[in-house]
């Protein structure tokens, strides 16, 4: 069975895991820790249940700018998108867009964000698709060198409103 | 014992104190060594320098100092706190709690030892002192919210509910009288309101513990306006409702859930549920159809019929699924349909076969991801090379997915190096994914090129530019999910230093986990997340579960008995050598580069100075290491017959007899097979006989005692002709047997006929039988016949 989930602190441990099979920025598990401790809320995962065994296929962790020192006293609360990832053979269904749409709902309810931040490498054409096109993110400035190999970055951001919410009806319609 | 201070002695300490303090410790340490010279037998004095030389960075003295000091003054509150501090510096908590304890009951008033004795008790999960310490705390009258929230934390953690609740109304009460005191007419700061909301989700909780599920839902809706997390406060109501008995509201309350989320599987679980259908499957079929076509991008409800349809309808439903993610070209839909096949073989394999009958799309990648939903379908039900026939036959023989699919087939026929050598050229092909980069490296473990796998690895740690050594990265990094693998890997080809280090390194990664959480004791009640907080201490609770865990310690168990008891493991002198000067040369060449400084960092990185594990080959009591792995499986698997397996073999290479039998005990109860059984009591009998300290009588008693876990022929019978009576169906086990009573001869040819079918149980066997240096020609030929692919053969 497929499913998307809130993360609880329990989760933490195999999306560190996961993180490493699928992204060169990585944490150490009590840093994890201390995201899921600080903004519980915000970290979403996929799952897939088979044998009776859920394992995670894609995760998005999501903090408060809250302990961000270097941001101007009074700015608006903002949220930042610190890793997302899915598994190879279950992209492009749709699975970073949902978590995404979930963890930014959460974060706007719990924590009352305002904007999100999220960086980005130069070259990944298919994060890029996900956050501009997608989900509308626009591109703030490019941070040289950002990244340990020396890639550039997108430093991007996004108004959260409640455009979130997804527009279904109200009708009766699923009712037996 | 000793004395009292004298006036001086005391007045110097508390100067040399006030340095401490001071953080002074040059000037401190003077002070402290005067006393000492006087009186070298004043403990308080003695636990102060370990404390000083300790921030002096002399710290192999420390531990003798606390140690010297505790006796000299046991009844001294302060010694004990300076003792607990030390421990607790070292993050050993078990020891700092034991000695914060001490000082405690020695002198209860002191604050700073309330506090630490509070987060050393939680760490330590003694609930007892725990909640007498909280509960001192508060009495001391002081009013900061974390001493609140810390009583209610240890009296939910009590079981004690309604004085949870208790702490925490009178908590509230305080939060609003301090609300009051702000400027009128201004909302709470946002920092604030959160903390207050968690609080509320936090009492609600406890409500939800004690089974009143009525209050639970009044508190809830009576906070509702306080509570900030929605979704949580959605969750529980609808939780409620549902254990209320209240259908409508309830139903209505998880359709809302599933309106904000349609892919969380558990809310139509608990819809269905509260509707009463789950035992209707037309009406099933009705509820999930008309959420499909509600959600129309939703995963779940178009995925459940999968698991209740039966028949034509089933095959209908399985059919339209799968076209549909082919046609949208789906690399992954094959995991999504794999249960099917479990429950319901017949349907899934027509349905793959009538899928496979179909004409191939134009579309070069709609046709490759069909191929790649075919190739596993044949492979699943056991159709090796049409799978690869299939494969080899996609249009875009490059295409990452296909190629994971095609090594998770080639493996299925024991085809391990060519599957690792596609993967690696896969992701050579895509550098900067790592996802790939992770599978190669896992899969040249699995074709136990532990080598390539290694260097593989490390490609991302060294672009990233963090370090030389990719490997001490990955293990900083607590990359468990790839260390224990590769551990195991090492221990296959026979390289026990680095299968012990790696598996170690596993061990000291879980270690860190455990000690991770003790900072949390104070930051999760702090920040006001008591529940995310109580998930960690449950998550902590289970933590040496964990299956990296109980595979790494599988392998340094293996490898300390081995160690212990001098093992032959197949490999020959020459080669052993040629190793050890190739590693020697690598050493001094390593040795004579210079220093790599990591990006961002001024200093250069720490050289591992034992890069091949000699310190655990040389370690003087092997099989106290392993007993020291194996403790934490007793108390977190103590129902798994894996740990009273492990646990035998410890003790029997311990020469421990009763222990060991005892252990085996265990696993009889458990359940474990009687095939198992009888060949743990062969051998236990078998070393019994060979054992020549243990004397005759006592000898005669433990032999009595294996009948009550073998068969009573385990005493009777000659070995042989026991094993091959009793241990023959597991025919891994009646090989080890028969090599361990020194009666090789039959084992290869019986493995030939009898195991070859079994692509699992053969890769197996193949080390087996390099490890006793036994002709395989047999087997080699009876497994190549079935599997002409076999990569593993020796
Ligand atoms: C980036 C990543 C998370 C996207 O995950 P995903 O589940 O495949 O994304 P989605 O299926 O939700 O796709 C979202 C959108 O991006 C598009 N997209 C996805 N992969 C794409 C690719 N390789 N090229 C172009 N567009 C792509 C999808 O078509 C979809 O567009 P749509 O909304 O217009 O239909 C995933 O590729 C990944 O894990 N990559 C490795 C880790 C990583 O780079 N993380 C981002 C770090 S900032």
């Amino acid at each position: 069975m497929f499913s998307i989930r809130q993360a609880t602190t329990r989760d933490f441990q195999e999306i560190q895991q996961a993180n490493l099979a699928n992204l060169p920025e990585n944490y150490s598990l009590k840093y994890l820790l201390y995201h899921a401790i600080s903004w519980p809320q915000g970290s979403y995962v996929a799952t897939m249940t088979s044998g009776g065994q859920e394992r995670i296929v894609g995760y998005v962790l999501t903090k408060m700018e809250d302990d961000n020192q270097e941001l101007p006293p009074n700015s608006p609360p903002s949220a930042h998108i610190t890793s997302v990832s899915v598994n190879r053979t279950y992209r492009k269904l749709g699975i970073a867009g949902a978590l995404l749409k979930q963890s930014l709902r959460s974060m706007r309810e719990s924590y009352g964000a305002e904007l999100v931040s999220l960086h980005v490498r130069e070259s990944n054409k298919a994060a890029l698709h996900l956050y501009k096109n997608t989900l509308g993110f626009e591109v703030l400035e490019v941070s040289a060198g950002y990244y340990a190999d020396n890639e550039d970055a997108y430093s991007m951001k996004k108004v959260l409103d409640d455009s979130l919410i997804d527009n279904i009806p109200d009708d009766q319609d699923d009712l037996l | 014992m000793s004395r009292a201070p004298s006036d001086k002695d005391a007045t110097a300490f508390k100067a040399a104190m006030n340095m401490y303090e001071a953080k002074n410790y040059k000037n401190a340490l003077v002070e402290v060594d005067k006393i000492l010279k006087r009186s070298p037998t004043y403990g308080d004095a003695l636990c102060l320098k370990a404390l000083v030389v300790y921030h002096l960075d002399r710290r192999d003295e420390c531990l003798q100092l606390v140690l010297k000091g505790t006796k000299e003054a046991p009844n001294s509150a302060v010694a004990w706190h300076m003792a607990g501090i030390y421990y607790k510096l070292v993050k050993n908590y078990p020891d700092a709690f034991k000695a914060y304890l001490k000082s405690f009951r020695l002198k209860g008033d002191n604050i700073s030892v309330h506090h630490d004795l509070s987060m050393l008790a939680i760490q330590q999960r003694q609930l007892g002192p725990l909640d007498e310490v909280r509960r001192t705390m508060l009495s001391g009258g002081l009013t900061i919210h974390l001493v609140w929230i810390n009583l209610a934390v240890a009296q939910y953690l009590l079981r004690e509910y309604s004085l949870a609740i208790a702490t925490l109304d009178l908590f509230g009460k305080l939060m609003d009288i301090e609300a009051q005191q702000e400027p009128s007419g201004q909302k709470a700061p946002l920092a604030i309101q959160i903390e207050r909301s968690e609080m509320l989700l936090f009492q609600n909780l406890c409500f939800e513990k004690k089974g009143d599920y009525k209050a639970a839902l009044d508190d809830l809706e009576k906070n509702k306006a306080q509570i900030r997390d929605k979704l949580a406060y959605q969750e529980k109501r609808a939780w409620y409702l549902a254990k209320l008995g209240r259908k409508s509201d309830a139903v209505q309350a998880y359709r809302d859930l599933i309106k904000r989320n349609p892919n969380n599987a558990s809310y139509y679980a608990n819809l269905e549920a509260i509707l009463e259908i789950t035992g209707s499957k037309s009406q099933r079929a009705t509820f999930y159809r008309s959420l499909a076509k509600k959600y129309p991008t939703a995963e779940v409800p178009k995925l459940v019929p999968l698991s209740f349809l039966q028949g034509d309808e089933l095959h209908a439903h399985l059919k339209d699924y799968v076209a549909a993610k082919l046609k949208r070209g789906v690399p992954s839909c094959f995991a999504f349909v794999k249960d099917v096949y479990r429950t319901n073989y017949d349907i899934s394999l027509k349905v793959g076969d009538e899928i496979a009958a179909e004409s191939d799309p134009e579309d070069a990648e709609l046709q490759t991801v069909r191929a790649i939903f075919i190739a596993r379908h044949l492979s699943y039900t056991n159709r090796h090379s049409e799978a690869l026939k299939v494969i080899e036959n996609a249009k875009l023989p490059e295409m990452a997915e296909l190629v994971l699919a095609q090594a998770k087939v080639l493996s299925r026929q024991g085809d391990f190096a060519t599957a690792a050598l596609i993967l690696e050229k896969a992701a050579n092909r895509e550098p900067g994914d790592r996802f790939l980069n992770a599978k190669a490296a896992k899969y040249a473990l699995k074709a136990n090129d532990v080598a390539k796998s290694v260097e593989i690895a490390s490609i991302f740690p060294i672009a990233g530019m963090h370090t030389l050594d990719g490997i001490k990265h990955l293990t900083e990094l607590e990359s468990v999910d790839y260390l224990a693998p590769l551990a195991a890997a090492y221990s296959r080809v026979a390289d026990h230093g680095m299968a012990l280090k790696r598996a170690e390194g596993v061990v000291s990664v879980f270690d860190t986990y455990w000690k991770d959480q003790y900072d949390f004791h104070y930051y999760g009640p702090r920040r006001g997340s008591v529940r995310a907080y109580l998930d960690l201490l449950q998550w902590e609770d289970s933590l040496y579960c964990h299956p990296r865990y109980l595979q790494a310690v599988e392998v340094a168990v293996k490898e300390y008995i081995a160690l212990a008891t001098g093992e032959d493991d197949g490999v020959d002198a020459e080669t052993k050598a040629k190793l050890k000067t190739k590693r020697a040369n690598y050493i001094k060449k390593m040795e004579s580069e210079p220093p790599f400084t990591p990006k961002g960092f001024d200093k250069p990185e720490e050289r591992d100075s034992d890069p091949f594990g000699r310190e655990f080959l040389d370690k003087k009591a092997p099989l106290d290491e392993a007993l020291r792995l194996w403790q934490p499986l007793e108390q977190a698997r103590p129902t798994d017959i894996k740990t009273w397996q492990l646990a035998f073999e410890i003790y029997l290479a311990q020469n421990k007899y009763v222990l060991a039998i005892q252990s085996l005990k265990k696993a009889k109860d458990l359940g474990a097979p009687s095939s198992y059984l009888a060949y743990a009591g062969a051998k236990a009998r078998h070393q019994l006989e060979l054992d020549e300290t243990a004397l005759e009588v006592i000898r005669n008693l433990q032999l009595k005692m294996l009948p009550a876990i073998a068969p009573e022929a385990v005493v009777t019978m000659g070995l042989v002709e026991f094993v091959d009576k009793y241990v023959a169906r597991e025919r891994l086990l009646w090989a080890d047997a028969r090599h361990f009573l020194g009666k090789t001869d039959t084992i290869v040819s019986v493995l030939a006929t009898e195991i070859a079918g079994d692509i699992d149980q053969c890769t197996q066997a193949a080390l087996q039988l390099a490890k006793w240096r036994l002709d395989s020609t047999e087997f080699n030929k009876a497994v190549k016949a079935k599997w002409p692919r076999a990569s593993f053969l020796k």
